[in-house]
């Protein structure tokens, strides 16, 4: 007959025991429902409610891998839990079969173990321990998952006194036998036994078992870490097959497993407690990271890591390289355009602006700034001016007007100026620029004005002629109406016309007082607007002490009037079909042009004798100055000033093209030609400096050390000034005599001029030591100045190998050697440290690495290259021009061009020599570009 | 023809650029594949990854 407990289950048959009791399969007989009933061995000494309690506690405890309790019955003295029935087998008796499981079913059953236990560790108020965990106690279902049963139910309250508690051999932790492995090292060396602690604790660990009975009689307390070191333990005999050794010391390695899990296992059990996870989570965590901890899996991440790292790096340091190289390759091209706009300001005269372009090209040195560019430092070279050493005019500045000019004017002593344009005249400083005065003109491209003395403007203002004090700031005197004005060279008169009117006045320039009235019978006035009108057709010009005026009118009429004498009028033309007129007084003379669009005429009068003393005809317009400084005349390209008298003429300039105009103040003259250079000559008539003004020049103005240059064209005005350098010459001679080639001695004592037929040799005071005529010098092949050993000498070749060497120091011949005839072939090679330069003769030269051979670059066309040689990091290239035109090139290694060096003849170590052929030989070192940078910062400020 | 530093710094820089973002797609692959089949190798060893 069955049996029932309590009435209410029936036992159905016993499913096992062990040492915490009988585990009986039963039914409840209402709910049909099979449950176990576990049968507690203990006897009933705890106080009622302590069991109420424990049962409580149990009864709470709900989980997936957990068997649930569900009662608790006593009967006859004998304690029953009754709990779900777990369906399956438990695993020890798969592994008394030999079954193998494989490793990741064991871990699938670890982690659920390890979350029973988190469970049950949590449990209010002190968790609750299992305390013998072993394969027996856990039960795999029949999906395979495991239940953890058979709690021991006295490490439930943490009971104190003598409660015997059950564990199992292999699984049980040192604790449970009493042992203390506090401190123990986890390595034990062979042969050494691991030293035990033993301490005093109150704990409920007693074991029948033999290791604890010979290890110590002191108790140890149980806790979370024991069921840990059991879980471990079961865990080992899952891996490995085999039960573990009891003593957790005695423990082999596990193997059969992964050695992560291996690891898990041996901490878990690890015989010091301390060393072992602390809470199961922490073990279960062990396990749930298995896949990120495998030190595969770490070494993949870290490759990943490093292969995203450095390719970040790389991108990042690329792209940070390549920003830089942009931007360093923005900077260069503005630099390079920067330099064009500084070349193309230093073009138009505006010098200020081309050096500041240049210096804006040459930016300071920093991470985005690409090294100077040779094209910016060319740029502010020629800006500079460094090493242009000859003397003459150069531009110093532009002048923006309102409108295009009438008329440029300049004061006798040139320091100031004075434009005219619709309607009014601006005065400024020549030198500067700085206006000084606006004043209003009368309104016709007529109208005049004229400087007496330096700070006197007398101009034709609205509605009269007016005298202005430019340094007071104060009209002096007003006339009446004139357009068209003259000043007497000794500056005591000025005559006023009005271009409708027929009477010129002539006025003191002193008071304004009106000295004469000259009724003129017909005015200058033209059928056209006089804004179209070119005031340069008209002549109006009083002689040099103010008692003639000549005049000339729209009908081609010219006369002079006696200003204080009505009846000595001179008529030259009564009417003709010319219509452009200029001259003026020199002295007695009265010299004029004109020019009637087919036929130009030139004529010198006498006005004591009222005779005609010279006289030219062409069918080009003669250009005529003729002032208190004389008479001069141009036509074509030829400039002169001519002798009234005798006719004799002197050669002021001589041009390539035709000249439209020119000026001269008694030394030098100013010419300019009809492609819009303007050049300048000396006393000599020796050229000294040409300026592209790129637009032909209507207007022109020489006084001292100033000029105007001006067109209809344009409103920009270029002023220049005389520029000297004797502070650099080195050297002078006698430039009568031509020569080719100049060159200074080493020891910088004498000059050599030497040309195909000959040389002379002076000292630098050009005192001429000796002058020597080359024999046979249609046989001169070439002529070789050498500088060796501190001597100097000059080697002359011959086409028969002849070679002549004359000294530099006396200009003897040394010796004449016979030698080998040279190549004829038309080719020249030059040799510096790092080049070959090659040289044909009818073909521009290149440069090539004379190590690798390498053509680096074509250098100067439409130049012959004469001369090679290097000085530092510098080549210096020497050229003629095809116009003759001697001239250098610095250039750096690259064979750039960083300088033009106008008149270059010689290079003595890093001292450039330059010959204008005017007499003066001058010096100049290299410029490093700091040094030009600092200059112009010098200049700016 | 030959490169000015800043040519050299701006190309060679985007070269090394785009050496590294190709560099970059190949050790995606790479690290990938070689992934796959760890995750393969490891699901055999340790089971499914659980959370």
């Amino acid at each position: 007959m069955a049996r029932i407990i309590a009435s209410t289950y029936e036992v159905q048959r016993e499913l096992g025991s062990g040492g915490g009791g009988i585990v009986y399969l039963a039914r409840h007989l209402r709910l049909g429902k099979e449950v176990v009933l576990k049968a507690d061995k203990r006897t009933l000494t705890a106080r009622p409610e302590v069991l109420r309690r424990e049962v409580d506690a149990l009864k709470n405890l709900s989980h997936t891998y957990i068997p649930q309790v569900y009662d608790f019955l006593e009967e006859d003295g004998v304690v029953y839990t009754v709990m779900d029935y777990i369906e399956g087998e438990s695993l020890d008796r798969s592994l008394a079969r030999g079954e193998h499981f494989a490793q990741p079913q064991v871990i699938r059953w670890a982690l659920q173990l390890l979350e029973a236990l988190c469970y049950l560790h949590s449990r209010p108020p002190h968790g609750i321990l299992h305390g013998d965990i072993k394969p027996a106690n856990i039960m795999r279902t029949p999906e395979g998952d495991i239940r953890l049963i058979d709690f021991n139910i006295a490490l439930i309250l943490g009971e104190k006194g003598a409660v015997k508690v059950g564990f199992s051999r292999g699984y049980a932790s040192p604790e449970h036998y009493g042992l203390d492995y506090s401190g123990l090292s986890e390595t034990r060396e062979a042969g050494e036994k691991a030293t035990t602690q033993l301490a005093e604790r109150p704990g409920i660990a007693e074991g029948s078992d033999s290791l604890s009975r010979s290890r110590s009689s002191r108790a140890v307390l149980l806790d979370v870490r024991s069921d840990i070191y059991s879980l471990g333990a079961t865990l080992y005999h899952l891996f490995s097959g085999r039960r573990p050794a009891p003593d957790a010391k005695d423990v082999e390695p596990l193997t059969g497993c992964s050695p992560q899990v291996a690891a898990i296992v041996a901490k878990a059990m690890a015989p010091d407690p301390a060393r072992r996870y602390q809470t199961a989570e922490e073990m279960r965590q062990a396990f749930l990271h298995l896949h990120e901890n495998d030190p595969r899996t770490r070494r993949h991440r870290r490759r990943a890591i490093c292969a995203a790292l450095v390719c970040v790096a790389a991108f990042l340091a690329g792209g940070t390289v390549s920003f830089v190289g942009l931007k360093q390759m923005e900077q260069r091209q503005s630099a390079y355009a920067l330099a064009e706009y500084s070349a193309r300001a230093l073009q138009n005269g505006n010098v200020g602006q081309a050096l500041e372009f240049a210096l804006q090209a040459l930016p300071e040195p920093g991470i985005f700034t690409a090294p100077y560019t040779p094209q910016a430092q060319k740029a502010l070279t020629d800006a500079l001016g460094v090493y242009d050493l000859t003397d003459g005019f150069r531009p110093t500045g532009t002048l923006e007007l309102p409108s295009e000019p009438f008329d440029l004017i300049l004061s006798p002593g040139g320091s100031r100026g004075a434009a005219l344009y619709a309607y009014a005249v601006r005065v400024f400083d020549s030198e500067t620029g700085e206006t000084q005065a606006v004043l209003p003109l009368e309104p016709s491209a007529l109208s005049d004005a004229v400087f007496s003395g330096e700070d006197i403007l007398i101009y034709a203002g609205e509605g009269g002629v007016r005298a202005y004090d430019l340094e007071v700031g104060e009209e002096l005197w007003a006339g009446g109406p004139a357009t068209c004005l003259s000043l007497s060279a000794d500056g005591s008169t000025v005559a006023a016309v009005h271009q409708g009117e027929s009477v010129a006045v002539v006025y003191d320039t002193a008071t304004g007082k009106m000295r004469a009235a000259i009724p003129m019978g017909k005015s200058q006035e033209t059928a056209y607007n006089t804004s179209l009108t070119d005031p340069e057709d008209n002549l109006f010009a009083l002689n040099g002490d103010g008692t003639r005026l000549a005049v000339s009118f729209a009908d081609g009429s010219l006369t002079i009037f006696d200003v204080y004498d009505e009846g000595n009028h001179l008529e030259i033309y009564d009417t003709s079909a010319f219509y452009h007129f200029e001259g003026g007084f020199y002295g007695p003379y009265f010299a004029f042009s004109a020019y009637d669009g087919e036929t130009g005429a030139f004529a010198v009068v006498d006005m004591d004798t009222f005779t005609q003393t010279g006289g030219f005809a062409s069918a080009l317009p003669f250009l005529v100055q003729a002032d208190e400084q004389g008479v001069c005349l141009a036509t074509e390209n030829l400039a002169v000033k001519l002798d009234p008298v005798t006719g004799e003429q002197m050669e002021l300039a001589y041009t390539e093209g035709d000249i439209t105009g020119f000026v001269w103040d008694g030394s030098r003259t100013l010419a300019v030609t009809e492609n819009g250079a303007v050049h300048f000559f000396d006393q000599q008539a020796r050229e000294m400096d040409r300026v592209e003004m790129g637009v032909p020049s209507d207007f022109l103005c020489l006084a001292g050390e100033r000029a105007l240059v001006g067109s209809r064209n344009t409103p920009f005005v270029r002023r220049l000034e005389l520029e000297t350098h004797t502070q650099a010459q080195i050297a002078v001679y006698d430039p009568s005599y031509l020569h080719d080639e100049a060159r200074l001695s080493a020891d910088g004592n004498t000059v050599m001029l030497f040309r195909y037929d000959g040389f002379r040799l002076c000292a630098l005071d050009g005192t001429v030591i000796r002058e020597v005529n080359l024999p046979d010098p249609e046989q001169v092949y070439d002529q070789q100045y050498r500088r060796e050993d501190g001597a100097s000498r000059l080697e002359v070749t011959y086409y028969d190998g002849t070679v002549r060497t004359y000294s530099a120091a006396t200009g003897e011949l040394l010796n004449e050697i016979a030698g080998e005839a040279p190549d004829s072939g038309l080719y020249e090679e030059f040799y510096t440290e790092k080049l070959r330069i090659a040289s044909p003769l009818h073909e521009a030269p290149v440069a090539y690495d004379r190590t690798s051979g390498k053509r680096i670059r074509t250098l100067e066309q439409d130049a012959y290259l004469t001369y090679v040689t290097q000085t530092g990091p510098y080549v210096i290239t020497e050229y003629i021009s095809s116009q003759g035109e001697r001239y250098g090139l610095l250039l750096n290694e690259a064979c750039e061009t960083l300088a033009r060096l106008p008149a270059l003849c010689d290079v003595v170590g890093d001292t450039l020599i330059f010959d204008d052929g005017t007499g003066s030989l001058r010096s100049s070192r290299i410029y490093s570009i700091e040094e030009l940078l600092s200059l112009a910062q010098e200049g700016e400020n | 023809m030959e490169l000015t530093g800043s040519e050299l710094l701006c190309y060679g820089g985007a070269a090394l650029a785009a050496a590294a973002v190709v560099g970059g797609l190949i050790s995606a692959v790479v690290l990938r594949v070689t992934g796959r089949r760890l995750r393969s190798r490891l699901r055999e060893e340790y089971g499914e990854k659980q959370r």
